[in-house]
């Protein structure tokens, strides 16, 4: 006991002695700590609140058991021979048919949540409200009342109150209502996900059938049907038996139970929080790793410093065992401590965060919502902590063993240098080349067979593994890395410093041990941000809309126009001439012949639509100013715009051409909508890229059949519309002039769309309906393109703030690993003092340090992190579902820059400092020091 | 502040005192020490572990302030100047010599001796580096790294440092400190010779009378004060200067207690 008193005693008089190297120790354990907690309790704050909200959810009111709803939500009725059956179940209390479908508000504008605009209505008979009535009435029984109640949400998003009107929009016309109730809501809108939602939670507005009828053009089709059972507990056996009726309804119907114990969708609400879970421990194990770097480095970096004290200790004192133990025990003592500053620091932050909310948005995130740090995150944090600087003490207690007290005590010569690593380099490119050779060979399909044969038996990711294959392989090369920014970067900063280049020769490699760690440990951070902003901008560019499309895709729904009015639109003024394709749009299903064969059998099962766009070739491809001037990368446009008027030959986008390996000459067949057993085979006369045609179709409301789209095909317009029975022209795609706003176009198109209505159209998933108004929007391709780097900024940087924090708290690593430069080399400063060293060149020295470090670090991380995203793109095209894309490789500069500027300034403040401490000190300070030390 | 180097003695100090500590713990490490040196002129401090030998060469080379006196170089107030005047003074005029571990590991040979070049202009003066590199008899290893030199060398290298600015004074703390007693002997005839060529003043800190004897004059300090002077020419042979040196360290001690 009495010696393990005398080593603590020890242990605190040397760290007292040393107080900035002990207390940037304790800083960097501290902040690290600091990470892990936050990062920690972020997650788990997310996973609670997402919990409690689907709590929340489950729990509303609902007066109903069961919804039965169309299966296929293409077809947007229920089969009524299968509703009487259902009336007639001696279990039925209560059934009651509604319409559900999308309407446009017009007055006050409807405040969207998504992409999909509008608002919900519900058209329903029912004679009670579907959920709690928070206030004024439910509906009168008067089908055609003018009277609507609103989803609680939806009321607190428009500002709408009891009393209040509301003019509403849709196919059939515009109906004024008056607002006279309100339901309590989980959240209002469509149907989140797959777990069955009933009336309650479906629509925003609730109106009388009539009311409906009016508003759509159609009041005979009901598509949700609600139930209330005589006996809840026989719900399961309800909803299973009439569930297997219903798949042999025309069409087919599903029947699900809406109660919490039943209906609760394990997988829904389990597939949400696992994959927050998943999130929170990746992100934790990357904090855990950074934080258990920092301390690694920032208690390594005196390592040299301390073996002679060690071997004199040894000396003089203490056996080996003692000596290990001591410096363990001084490791844990500061791992101990600056966990528990850590963890304090948290505190006050959660609830400095927490205070702070009232006023700033920033801090209204749920982590700050509690003041508590969770034990998952204390224990984290803890075995961060002490895992790491156990960690660290190994090195220097395998050299305290190791070294023979009388080799350090006895004068010598000036210690050989270290050789160079060459071996731990070669293993390092070795391992670099891994990832790199699987991208290469994956463009070959046994490779691709046998990497998803590994995937799909073992549950090891090839890619993955030579993902971390590639990581450490950088770590390994550092040296190299080190030493050509030495002797690259060395003179050029001599140069700018103004000091002899040979006095910065071996400012890094003099300690390279000391100065791998530092570079790593900045690298950690700013390897991964440039990762994260080459990667997310690199996988946008598929996606984002240039040129290659024109810039305004006007939608006119529901009807559209007639052949006759197509060149009105056309002439109508700001349109360039020559420069506006009229498009006959239908979006098949491939055939399921097509979906069992080979090249679709990759396919996503969401996504076997295909978007045919029936325009003319010559007006769209040809010509010197094509409408859509893609660039081909097989074929060519003379011959495709020469073929498609020919018959069915089609240009398909690259995506489909990498996805299922068809090209110009091959074949492939869809199923005519609405004519089972009609069938269109194309034959591809060309493939094109052409970027961002995802998001405009989706925007522009296009894909009336299905969600998605495997591809936009272009095709001959009019074989296009005798094909599919096209008769109306729904969509236009135009060039104007620059000084055309969509508002302007939108405007100049509704006179012409409106004087083309009053007519019954059949409209996709609805059926025949009257069309007494109709609607323009207008996807502008300037507006998308900004809405999309909006958001994708957004989450990019979302993202990026975890490798910026780290890279501020391992700049503490450059701070220490300077000073520990320093401490190292006393008498040579001392000796350089003496010979005529001003204090100013001894500054631009220290100085020097930390920026060639942060060359070598940021050479690293420039290379690592391009590299890393070019494999991780190229791996997601063909391992992940990425519609089969290969996206270029895209360096943001701007940010870039700004990352590298923040390190760039964070190395260069933590070489300011110490070189200013130093160089204010008398030579003579050095030379006593630095005579201790040698 | 300086006028032309010639007209002066290469160094002189008059009543040089340094105290260390504070209040009741002051200790005077060295008190009232009054020298002169001509131009070429070659002496040793001698005295026993903690006289003052050390911090009075430090003093003189400015590396740490006087408490009270002066020390003037070629002519020049050292400490009337500012730091960084200072600096570049004994960039020009003063060569220093320690113990050892006098190089920079990652320079050569020939770039460890041509440092307060590289500090200045920065211009390398081939010349009088090759000169040098040639009377030190040093070609061998003018482009190795210290780690590969041994001990001697690198205090020729040391020696070389010293001397390519052309100073007027040379400051040596222990040369042959870490040297066995053959290349002890050999330094000092490199260095005396060296010296004498070039017309520098030596001052020469040593607590080995053998080494001290290579000098023309030998100061003895004792507790920080000059106890003795003598030329080393009054002496008939080394083994007498020895015991001279022994019995005055001794009597100087037991006046003291």
């Amino acid at each position: 006991m009495k010696g393990i008193i005398v080593l603590i005693k020890l242990i605190l008089i040397e760290n007292l002695r040393n107080r900035a190297r002990t207390l940037l120790a304790l800083l960097g354990i501290a902040v690290s700590v600091c990470l892990v907690v936050w990062v920690i309790r972020g997650y788990e704050a997310t996973a609670a609140s997402t919990q409690q909200a689907r709590q929340a959810a489950s729990e509303q009111p609902e007066r109903y058991d069961v919804i039965v709803s169309p299966k296929d939500r293409t077809k947007q009725f229920i089969d009524p021979a299968f509703l009487a059956q259902i009336r007639k179940d001696p279990l039925v209390a209560e059934i009651d048919e509604a319409v559900t479908s999308r309407i446009r508000g017009i007055d006050p504008p409807i405040q969207t949540l998504g992409p999909f605009g509008g608002a919900s209505l519900l058209g329903t008979a029912a004679k009670e409200a579907p959920g709690e009535l928070t206030d004024g009435y439910w509906l009168s029984e008067d089908p055609d009342v003018e009277e609507a109640v609103l989803s609680s949400s939806f009321q607190q998003r428009q500002q709408l109150w009891i009393g209040d009107e509301i003019t509403i929009g849709g196919n059939g016309g515009e109906v004024t209502l008056t607002v006279v109730g309100t339901v309590q809501t989980s959240g209002g809108g469509p149907a989140m996900g797959r777990a069955p939602m009933g009336p309650s939670r479906t629509a925003d507005i609730c109106v009388r059938p009539g009311i409906a009828g009016r508003v759509n053009g159609y009041t005979d089709r009901p598509n949700l049907v609600s139930i209330v059972l005589k006996d809840k507990a026989a719900i399961a056996g309800f909803v299973k038996t009439w569930a297997e009726k219903g798949v042999d309804a025309t069409p087919p119907a599903a029947v699900r139970s809406l109660r919490r114990t039943d209906s609760d969708d394990p997988m829904m609400g389990g597939q949400m929080t696992g994959m927050i879970r998943v999130q929170e421990m990746n992100a934790s194990f990357l904090a855990f790793l950074a934080a258990a770097f920092i301390i690694f480095t920032t208690l390594n970096a005196t390592v040299r410093e301390r073996t002679r004290q060690h071997a004199i200790l040894r000396a003089v004192a203490l056996s080996r065992t003692q000596l290990v133990f001591m410096i363990a025990l001084e490791a844990i003592l500061l791992a101990a401590a600056g966990w528990a500053l850590g963890l304090l620091f948290a505190v006050v932050f959660l609830n400095a965060g927490n205070s702070l909310g009232a006023w700033f948005p920033a801090f209204r995130a749920p982590v700050f919502a509690s003041h508590t740090l969770g034990a998952n995150a204390v224990l984290f944090s803890g075995i961060a902590a002490l895992g790491a600087a156990l960690a660290a003490a190994i090195l220097p207690a395998w050299q305290a063993l190791k070294v023979k007290p009388i080799d350090i005590l006895s004068r010598q010569e000036q210690p050989a240098q270290r050789r160079f690593p060459w071996l731990v380099v070669t293993i390092g490119l070795v391992l670099i080349a891994v990832n790199p050779l699987i991208v290469y060979l994956a463009r070959f399909e046994f490779v691709r067979d046998l990497l998803s044969h590994i995937i799909g038996r073992t549950g090891f990711s090839p890619p993955l593994i030579g993902c971390v294959a590639m990581i450490i392989g950088f770590a390994m090369i550092t040296p190299l890395v080190v030493r050509l920014t030495e002797a690259l970067f060395g003179p050029v900063l001599a140069r700018i410093l103004g000091i002899d280049r040979r006095f910065l020769r071996q400012q890094l490699s003099g300690n390279m041990r000391r100065t791998v760690g530092t570079t790593i440990a900045l690298s950690t951070g700013l390897a991964l941000f440039v990762t994260v902003q080459v990667w997310g901008y690199s996988m946008l560019v598929p996606f984002t809309p240039d040129k290659t499309l024109p810039r305004m895709l006007v939608t006119i729904h529901p009807a559209g126009l007639p052949e006759s009015a197509v060149n009105e639109v056309r002439n109508i003024p700001g349109v360039r001439p020559g420069q506006c394709l009229a498009m006959a749009v239908e979006q098949p299903k491939l055939t399921d012949e097509m979906l069992a064969s080979k090249p679709f059998a990759t396919v996503d099962p969401q996504q076997q639509h295909v978007l045919i766009i029936g325009v003319d070739p010559q007006q769209a491809f040809g010509g010197s100013d094509p409408v859509v001037p893609a660039s081909f990368i097989q074929g060519n446009i003379k011959d495709a715009a020469r073929k498609l008027p020919e018959g069915r030959y089609c240009i398909v986008p690259d995506n489909f051409h990498t996805q299922t390996g068809l090209g110009v000459g091959d074949k492939f067949s869809v199923a005519v909508p609405d004519k089972p057993g009609q069938s269109v085979e194309y034959t591809i006369a060309g493939v094109v890229a052409i970027p961002g045609w995802n998001w405009f179709t989706k925007f522009a409301e296009i894909r009336q059949r299905s969600g998605r789209a495997l591809a936009l095909i272009f095709t001959d317009y009019n074989q296009t519309k005798a094909d599919y029975g096209i008769s109306r022209i729904s969509y236009f795609w135009m060039n104007t002039d620059d000084a055309v706003t969509p508002q302007d176009m939108k405007d100049r198109i509704l006179p012409i769309a409106d004087r083309n209505a009053g007519v019954r159209v059949n409209v996709p998933s609805v059926g025949e309906t009257y069309v007494a108004k109709q609607y323009i929007m207008i996807t502008d391709r300037f507006d998308l393109t900004k809405r999309l780097m909006g958001r994708a900024n957004s989450i990019i940087w979302s993202i990026t703030w975890f490798p910026l924090i780290a890279l501020v708290i391992t700049s503490l690593a450059v701070f220490n690993t300077v000073l520990a430069s320093v401490r190292a080399r006393f008498w040579q400063i001392g000796i350089l003092r003496g010979v005529g060293l001003t204090r100013s060149q001894l500054f631009r020295m220290i100085l020097s340090e930390s920026l060639m470090i942060f060359g070598a670090a940021g050479t690293l991380s420039l290379i690592s992190g391009v590299l890393l995203a070019w494999c991780g793109t190229n791996i997601c095209t063909y391992f992940f579902f990425f519609a089969g894309r290969t996206p270029p490789i895209v360096l943001p500069w701007g940010t870039l820059a700004l990352g590298f500027g923040i390190a760039f300034a964070l190395c260069g403040i933590a070489g300011l400092i110490p070189a200013a401490l130093v160089a204010a000190r008398e030579p003579l300070t050095f030379i006593q020091k630095g005579r201790l030390a040698v | 502040m300086s006028t032309p180097t010639q007209a002066f003695p290469a160094l002189e100090t008059t009543l040089l005192t340094k105290r260390f500590g504070r209040g009741e713990e002051v200790v005077e490490a060295v008190k009232d020490v009054s020298i002169r040196l001509e131009k070429g002129d070659f002496v040793a401090v001698m005295g026993a572990s903690g006289s003052g030998k050390s911090t009075l060469l430090h003093m003189i080379a400015g590396l740490t302030q006087p408490d009270e006196g002066s020390v003037w170089i070629a002519g020049s107030d050292v400490f009337a100047m500012s730091d960084r005047q200072r600096t570049l003074f004994r960039r020009r005029e003063i060569g220093l010599i320690f113990q050892a571990f006098n190089l920079i590991p990652s320079l050569t040979g020939e770039e460890n001796i041509a440092v307060p070049i590289l500090l200045g202009s920065g211009n390398h003066e081939a010349d009088r580096v090759g000169s040098l590199i040639e009377r030190l008899g040093i070609e061998r290893i003018r482009h190795r790294r210290p780690d590969s030199m041994s001990g001697g060398e690198q205090q020729r290298v040391a020696i070389g440092r010293a001397l390519v600015a052309n100073p007027a004074l040379i400051l040596a703390d222990e040369p042959t400190g870490s040297l066995d007693s053959i290349n002890g002997r050999k330094l000092c005839d490199n260095f005396s010779r060296l010296c004498h060529e070039d017309g520098a003043a030596v001052l020469m800190v040593t607590h080995n009378p053998v080494v001290a004897f290579y000098a023309e004059r030998v100061l003895v300090l004792h507790d920080g004060r000059l106890v003795h002077k003598c030329c080393t020419k009054d002496y008939r042979s080394i083994q007498d200067f020895t015991c001279d040196c022994v019995d005055r360290t001794k009597a100087n001690a037991e006046d003291v207690n």
